[in-house]
């Protein structure tokens, strides 16, 4: 088995979400959040992560969902943008696990939806960060 | 009171003044501030202050700018080279900042010409500011009819 076929699922609220293990640089305890004013409504804050600054994104904003659950953990993922290689974090409103499963296609209409993972008799959506940071940064 | 910034750049960092505006807390490099007011009569954005020169310069509220809550501004930043003041809360604090790093390029709006990038002080993130927004907000003020009958009713402050 590669890293490419393993997934790492967690809760994002009432929705069970997945990103490729590959992507994950970090699952970490919530860290402080920093906040100051800004424009770009999907970021929540930054955090500050092995001397780096990470901006925290709103997964719950991004996935349309009603409300942010609290965070459990700060999932750092890594995105590969067309200009750079960047960090990105998002909340994690439960305990996540590390699977694999074979991907289905998506059933949700969400861009940055890319499909749909079965694991342990639950569904879980299966997430491309960089696209749905994308469509987010686009709203 | 009026106080005359000095700000030579030691071996350690660049100086900054750290300041405040509502619930947020910036910074702006030491070097671009030439003098801090005290702001008496209460303050609105587009105002003209009569310096002690007899120069006139335009007021922008760092409140208005940012859009954030409405502040109670009680003191000026008057910038250098700038020919701008700017209404802020308070000063909190002068330090040096050792690190600056860029803003995440996650950041894709109005911030990206507010800040210079993010400051790294005692395991706090504070946003360094672009000393020039503040000049071109008192332009946009200017172009507004409505903004600069405000500052003409409430020049000579």
């Amino acid at each position: 088995m590669t890293d490419a076929e393993k997934f790492v699922v967690f809760p994002a609220g009432e929705l069970n979400c997945a990103v490729p293990a590959a992507s994950v640089a970090e699952l970490v305890l919530p860290q402080e959040v920093f906040s100051f004013p800004h424009t770009s409504r999907e970021i929540l804050g930054v955090i500050l992560r092995r001397g780096r600054v990470v901006p925290l994104y709103d997964l719950a904003g991004l996935l349309n969902l009603p409300e942010s659950a609290p965070a459990y953990y700060h999932l750092i993922a890594v995105r590969q943008t067309a200009e750079a290689t960047e960090l990105a974090a998002i909340p994690v409103s439960g305990e996540c696990d590390l699977i694999s499963a074979d991907v289905l296609p998506a059933k949700s209409p969400l861009p940055g939806v890319v499909g749909e993972l079965i694991w342990d008799s639950r569904s879980y959506e299966l997430l491309d960060l960089d696209k749905l940071i994308a469509a987010g940064s686009r709203q | 009171m009026s106080v005359r910034v000095n700000s030579p750049h030691s071996r350690r960092g660049e100086p900054v003044v750290i300041f405040r505006v509502g619930s947020q807390r910036f910074v702006i490099a030491s070097a671009e501030v030439e003098e801090i007011r005290d702001l008496h009569q209460g303050s609105v954005p587009g105002f003209i202050m009569t310096r002690g020169n007899g120069r006139q310069i335009p007021v922008v509220a760092a409140d208005w700018i940012f859009g954030v809550e409405p502040a109670r501004l009680e003191q000026l930043l008057v910038l250098k080279l700038r020919r701008v003041a700017v209404a802020i809360e308070r000063i909190e604090a002068m330090a040096e900042l050792r690190e600056i790093v860029a803003l995440p390029r996650g950041f894709h709006g109005r911030e990206r010409t507010w800040y210079r990038g993010l400051g790294l002080l005692r395991q706090q993130i504070l946003p360094v500011v672009n000393a020039a927004i503040f000049a071109d907000s008192a332009r946009e003020m200017s172009a507004e009819p409505a903004m600069a009958e405000r500052a003409k009713a409430n020049s000579g402050i």
